[in-house]
């Protein structure tokens, strides 16, 4: 069950987007039924869906939103934007709800409130027929119990059933007849084990319960001292006559030790339909059951007026009379008694029942025998099967259901009764089973024969009129018109699929490579002959086709997992636009480079750094609209939000036009938190100073606001774009602008890195981070503040010795001898590193480091090299950080 | 074997429906829409459609329509599963040739009698 409730999330959460595409688009593009249709679609789908798992709040809500979407969609309630705020803010909740079952947070109930008042406001906005029906009621249980359909009620889940199965039928119907309408309360009330020495009285506080029905006293479940005689070691429940707010009000001193749930009116009723079935079905109450069945309010109260007199006051008889007594008036509850009790086919869906396993056991035994029983469901498809005749006989429709209709006729009394020969030749058996089956009442009687009349001209015309092939024609027909309906449909990628041209690719990669190896034998052929020379470059050039084959083979299996960061970016029109709003600042999200193709697990990470950065930009980026037009930018700032790739990476930048970040104002703050020292606040260079943000513990403001302030500072979103294998750049001027740039590797898997050795070990380092290889005598290398340093082309550029750094004995160069100096760049700006040797770049496939190793943040990861042995890739800047 | 098409737009519904009803006799198809339903019916031999009523393309009632035209298909019984209770609908259903009419959440025991009376199972 748990994976469908997985599939059902995924299935609901892309209903949700899409949704709320709708709905944005709608409120800046102005009205369109079809979008109103899709966002209507959606809902119906996650509010039919969530009736399986017995999530009621959801369902409720979902439902109401699908109701008024109706409603829209009907004309009958205009689309405003207020509707689409509340439409998002019920998706919104919706999607929360989600959030908490994928993470095992299924305590339902504590939704109710949330739900209820939600659904409430989302009602109150349709506009239709219903409502003049709603407002002269003032109780809105009233509402619940009467005016939505059947299904909306929630339903009653089977444990609160089951947890009901103390209470006697009597009391049922009891608590029904005083609740007269509106829905019961059952409380289940556990006492503070030491409630007693505080003076509470937890039998008495029941008892007091306004409109009691009735309660039960049972042994606590979980009892932590169940033998001192002082402590409370009862669970207490109770059914009362009562709603929520009663309950909320009588049980306020003893917060905390209750929960109280609704128990649906009508829920109730079906719950113990049998119970009153049973009733009915004794003789002396046929009267009873006729004057239900006709709907004939008076006689049913002068027929259980009667039947009172008559039982026993105790009897559940006496009880379900008198509540019969008290419905008689209501025409409304009558019919729908009526409806519910006649197993029709609008019989509400309703919990297992506990008479169940009897009624199939009975059932079964009954087939066994060979006997006539029709069970209940039967019985209610025969039923539909009859009204359909009964409907379509003499119509043009009939040619149409018939074949249909008598297929299932025979296959059911085939059923119930295998003495039923399988010819319709029989008709005269059939009919005697059916009335034996059906208890039939002369009307359905009649019908009945007409159905086997039926039957019969059916069979007789199959056999007159043999193979009437004409069939596929009409089919075929259809079908054209279903692939231009197919076109119109909107384009959604789903998590699983992958473009069928990348596959087409793949393969015809694969064939290529087949071919390619077909080459080897003939090359040992040649091998045989032996031309060395020869023999080589033949390898070589065999080895370059090879070579392009596997890096074609490899990107292409790479591009399977590519998916367009619009995926990502979807979601982002909606944050600026609540945040503005929030804020009352006029921002406008400009998105560039959407279709960009990004590895999908890769974006997933970032969707939460780039969120951080967004709320940042709006937040602290974008001034107030007095303020820019005091300072002559336009009123609306602009958020550009733009995917490039470049080479094997991708570039995403959010630039903003607001105030920009003051290199001075960072300085002073890093200071005062301790970040950099008194030498560095004098030294540090204004772009230096800006890189300053990323440091641990470092946040512009200084009180945590509403939108950015989460405790996730930036070098939380460093550490995050790092993990995702990039790197993260700002610029910033005072007054113009902020830009964040990440450059991220297009996807995860494979590195293109740069192998040298130390200490006659072999290492990496992402070639991306590499800028160059010298060489220099160490002669050259000079010392500033005790630190050694280079100068190139004019720069200086800071050396790390990687023997010290990795713990290895450092070697003393003498003056002319060459030193490898290989300079990286990092978001700290670049620095050599000196290494002993250089070697090549490869294409690795890196894996993160596992165990033991997992905890140094110096080592970014492994790779087997095609010797065999294990590369170690270093991370650069976190190797020069530590010390 | 007996082969039942379920037609709902919900993968989830359409598992749990599957769930509901799979049986070592019963073959059961799947398709997303009404469209879909149509194009897999042909050729095949579907003994029963469990439809769903809103769905995208080609919704319940249409498919039940088409159903109902086809000469190949016209004699399968359909039940029409729905989320919605109001009488109006299931008249609708049946209008449009739908054989049973049942809301969802459907429960399985009925579900399951309700099929296997449709497919005449012994």
């Amino acid at each position: 069950m748990n994976e469908m409730l997985d599939v059902f999330i995924g299935e609901s959460r892309e209903g949700l987007e899409t949704a709320s595409q709708q709905l944005l688009a709608l409120q800046s593009e102005g009205f369109s039924q079809e979008r109103i249709d899709t966002i209507f679609r959606d809902l119906h789908t996650i509010k039919g869906s969530s009736g399986l798992f017995d999530i009621v709040p959801l369902t409720r809500l979902a439902h109401a939103a699908e109701d008024l979407l109706d409603s829209i969609r009907a004309g009958q309630t205009p689309f405003t934007d207020e509707v689409g705020d509340l439409l998002l803010e019920t998706l919104d909740q919706i999607s929360d709800w989600f959030d908490d079952l994928e993470v095992g947070n299924e305590d339902v109930n504590a939704w109710e409130t949330t739900s209820f008042g939600l659904s409430h406001r989302v009602r109150a906005y349709i506009q239709d027929e219903t409502q003049q029906t709603v407002e002269p009621t003032d109780a809105p249980d009233d509402i619940a119990a009467l005016e939505p359909p059947l299904e909306a009620a929630p339903a009653l889940s089977p444990e609160l059933l089951q947890s009901l199965a103390w209470m006697p039928v009597a009391s049922v119907f009891n608590g029904l007849r005083m609740a007269s309408g509106k829905n019961l309360q059952l409380l289940a009330y556990t006492p503070d084990q030491d409630g007693f020495f505080r003076g509470e009285d937890p039998v008495n506080v029941v008892l007091a319960t306004p409109g009691l029905v009735d309660f039960t006293l049972t042994p606590k479940q979980e009892d932590t001292n169940p033998d001192d005689v002082f402590l409370c070691h009862l669970d207490i429940q109770a059914v009362a006559a009562n709603d929520a707010a009663g309950m909320a009000a009588h049980m306020a001193y003893y917060e905390g030790q209750y929960t109280s749930s609704e128990l649906h009116y009508w829920q109730l009723v079906c719950h113990y339909r049998d119970t009153i079935n049973r009733l009915l079905e004794q003789d002396h109450f046929q009267a009873l059951k006729d004057a239900i069945n006709e709907g004939d309010g008076p006689q049913v109260r002068s027929l259980s007026d009667f039947a009172l007199t008559t039982s026993n006051p105790q009897s559940d008889e006496f009880a379900i009379c008198q509540w019969l007594l008290s419905i008689s008036d209501d025409a409304a509850l009558l019919a729908r008694l009526q409806a519910s009790l006649t197993p029709s086919v609008m019989a509400a869906p309703e919990a297992p029942r506990q008479t169940d396993i009897s009624e199939n056991s009975s059932s079964q035994a009954a087939e066994e025998t060979g006997s006539r029983v029709l069970t209940e469901q039967a019985r209610a498809v025969l039923k539909t099967q009859i009204a359909h005749l009964e409907r379509i006989s003499g119509t043009e429709q009939e040619a149409m259901l018939l074949p249909s209709v008598t297929l299932i006729i025979r296959n059911i009394l085939l059923k119930t009764d295998n003495r039923v020969p399988s010819d319709s030749n029989c008709a005269g058996d059939w009919i005697e089973v059916c009335k034996d089956a059906l208890n039939a009442t002369r009307s359905v009687e009649e019908v009945l024969n007409e159905a086997v009349d039926a039957v019969q001209v059916a069979e007789a015309s199959a056999n007159t009129a043999p193979s009437v092939e004409t069939g596929p024609s009409s089919l075929a027909n259809k079908i054209p018109d279903a692939e231009a309906a197919k076109a119109g449909e909107r384009q959604v990628t789903k998590t699983l699929k992958v473009n069928q041209e990348k596959i087409d690719y793949l393969m015809d990669l694969i064939g290529e490579l087949t071919v390619a190896k077909n080459s080897l034998p003939y090359l040992a052929r040649q091998a045989e002959d032996g031309d060395g020379r020869k023999l080589s470059k033949q390898i070589k050039s065999h080895f370059s086709i090879v070579n392009r084959l596997t890096e074609e083979l490899q990107s292409a299996v790479l591009q399977i997992r590519m998916v367009p960061v619009s995926h990502v970016f979807q979601r982002y029109p909606r944050l600026v636009r609540d945040l503005s709003r929030k804020l009352n600042k006029k921002i406008e999200l400009v998105m560039q480079g959407e279709d960009t193709e990004f590895d999908k697990n890769l974006i997933e990470s970032l969707s939460e750094p780039l969120i951080h950065l967004l709320r940042n930009s709006i937040d602290h980026g974008i001034e107030a609209p007095e303020f820019r037009a005091m300072q002559g930018k336009p009123e609306t700032g602009t958020i550009h939000l733009i995917a490039t790739p470049k080479d094997d990476n991708v570039i995403i930048e959010i630039r903003d036009d607001g105030k920009g970040i003051d290199p001075e104002n960072i300085k002073m703050l890093a200071y005062q938190k301790g970040i950099i020292n008194e030498t560095q606040l004098d030294s540090i260079e204004d772009n230096e100073a800006l890189q300053l943000i990323f440091a641990p513990g470092f946040s512009t403001m200084e009180t945590v606001s509403d939108l950015s302030g989460r405790g996730v500072g930036m070098d939380a979103v460093k550490t995050m774009v790092h993990h995702a294998g990039g790197t993260i750049e700002m610029e910033s001027t005072v007054g113009v602008g902020t830009t964040f740039k990440l450059i991220l590797p297009q996807t995860m898997s494979v590195n293109r890195v740069m192998m040298f050795e130390v200490n006659e070990q072999m290492f990496g380092v992402s070639m991306d981070s590499v800028v160059e290889t010298v060489k220099v005598k160490a002669s050259e290398v000079q010392l500033v503040k005790n630190h050694p340093v280079l100068v190139l082309r004019e720069k200086l550029v800071p050396l790390h010795c990687l023997r010290e750094k990795l713990g290895f004995i450092p070697k003393t160069h003498a003056n002319d001898e060459e030193q490898s100096i290989l300079v990286v760049s990092t978001g700290n700006g670049e620095f050599g590193l000196i290494i002993d040797k250089f070697h090549e770049g490869i294409d690795v496939i890196q894996k993160p480091l596992e165990g033991v190793m997992a905890g140094f943040s110096h080592l970014s990861g492994t790779a087997l090299l095609g010797d065999g042995r294990v590369l170690l890739i270093i991370n650069a800047q976190e190797l020069v950080a530590c010390r | 074997m007996k082969t039942v098409m379920i037609v709902d737009d919900a993968n989830t519904v359409r598992i749990y429906h599957r769930a509901l009803i799979s049986s070592p006799s019963r073959q059961v198809e799947e398709a997303e829409n009404g469209v879909e339903a149509l194009e897999k019916a042909v050729g095949r031999n579907i003994d029963l459609f469990m439809v769903d009523v809103n769905m995208p393309k080609m919704d319940g009632y249409r498919l039940c329509q088409e159903i109902r035209r086809s000469d190949l298909l016209n004699q399968v019984p359909i039940i029409m599963i729905s989320t919605e209770a109001a009488s109006s609908d299931a008249t609708r259903a049946y209008e449009c040739g739908a054989n049973f009419y049942m809301i969802k959440p459907v429960e399985g025991n009925q579900l399951n009698e309700v099929v296997s009376l449709m497919l005449g199972e012994v």
